[in-house]
């Protein structure tokens, strides 16, 4: 039992010191809110992990298991919905079956793969690294903050239940304040709590530019 | 990321080609706080050297994916997405972006194209490498023509 327990703690330790030493990318939210909904609503309300691994080497075959499939169901539709968001995102080992899917504007979905493209290449991000995922200007958001009641423009495929990818992660939220005055918000395994809080001195991906964490909220 | 390939198939003046390209005001969009040249999609595309030259015989389409896919990707470049440079880019400008499949076998690798302005490859063109979006998704955003253009 006691070897056991020290196994969970050292996995824990482990995993904590993962999250906390892996590079952070931030989107802002004023830019992309429809995304950023997204997200929030596979995090907060899905479970999906705020850890994710880059595997660009499984992005097309993700993508090609999920409701964004091209053609996906958001093509044909107006300018504020034409395009399909997915969560976790198809270039990471959790990305594919089972991620959660919103029709947003094709715009705000193109500004975030070149986020998500920015930050892989100035964080070095290389294949197989972990980074986390964190969001700033959500005040107001759907689903980044109160009910997760869905109003229906979220989606997510069923009929694989078994699939290691769609264990769920129960989150809390954490707030941090960054030097430059903005605050990000992450959502933080509840399993692992406390795992963000050395954060706190390090940096995180805004705009494509590194900006410290200085104070957790 | 490593970079995805031009291939400049009629010899046109490949620095005023980039400069174009890297002129889109995408760049500016997503790394505002950065000078663009520093932001990490400055060189999401490079021109493959020589690719022009016909001892390359890439005269076709499914040459070109070959080279890119067998030959580029050992050399560390990105077939994602494929840019080419042809003879409509000398005529309006406009360059053609292959979306490109390497796990598929000889032949079957194109999974669509499309042609865009050059301030709007760097934006395809990410978006490919991540597979964030697709080409049918920016082709439905063309209102008029068949020449996706993001604006400036």
């Amino acid at each position: 039992m006691v070897s056991l327990r020290l196994l969970s703690l050292s996995a824990f330790v482990l995993a904590a010191a993962s999250a906390a030493s892996a590079a952070t990318v931030t989107f802002d939210c004023s830019k992309v809110p429809n995304i950023c909904s997204n997200d929030c609503y596979a995090l907060k309300c899905a479970g999906k992990p705020s850890t994710l691994h880059r595997n660009s080497a499984a992005a097309t075959d993700n993508r090609n298991h999920n409701a964004c499939k091209s053609p996906n169901r958001c093509s044909g539709n107006p300018d504020d919905s034409n395009s399909c968001d997915e969560y976790p995102y198809a270039s990471t080992s959790e990305g594919g079956a089972g991620a959660v899917t919103r029709c947003v504007p094709a715009h705000e979905n193109s500004v975030q793969g070149g986020t998500l493209s920015s930050f892989y290449t100035r964080s070095n991000v290389q294949q197989g690294d972990a980074y986390n995922v964190a969001f700033t200007g959500t005040s107001g958001l759907q689903y980044c903050g109160g009910s997760c009641s869905n109003s229906g423009n979220e989606v997510q495929r069923r009929g694989m239940l078994f699939n290691k990818r769609q264990q769920v992660t129960l989150h809390a939220e954490r707030r941090f304040k960054l030097e430059n005055g903005a605050e990000i918000l992450m959502f933080e395994p509840i399993a692992k709590r406390g795992a963000f809080n050395s954060l706190v001195g390090q940096t995180v991906h805004l705009n494509d530019v590194d900006v410290k964490v200085v104070e957790a909220l | 990321m490593a970079p995805s390939p031009i291939f400049n198939l009629s010899a046109q003046d490949a620095d005023k080609i980039l400069s174009e390209i890297r002129s889109s005001g995408y760049i500016r969009e997503v790394a505002s706080d950065v000078p663009p040249e520093e932001s990490g999609l400055w060189d999401v595309v490079h021109f493959v050297p020589d690719s022009f030259s016909p001892s390359a015989k890439l005269e076709n389409q499914e040459a070109i994916i070959d080279h890119a896919v067998e030959t580029l990707e050992k050399q560390e470049w990105d077939s994602t997405a494929i840019v080419v440079a042809d003879e409509r880019t000398a005529k309006d400008g406009s360059l053609l972006i292959y979306n490109v499949d390497s796990t598929q076998p000889k032949g079957k690798r194109l999974v669509g194209k499309l042609r865009a302005v050059p301030r709007s490859v760097i934006e395809v063109v990410c978006n490919l490498q991540v597979s964030n979006m697709d080409l049918k998704e920016y082709a439905n955003c063309i209102k008029e023509g068949d020449v996706f253009d993001a604006g400036s």
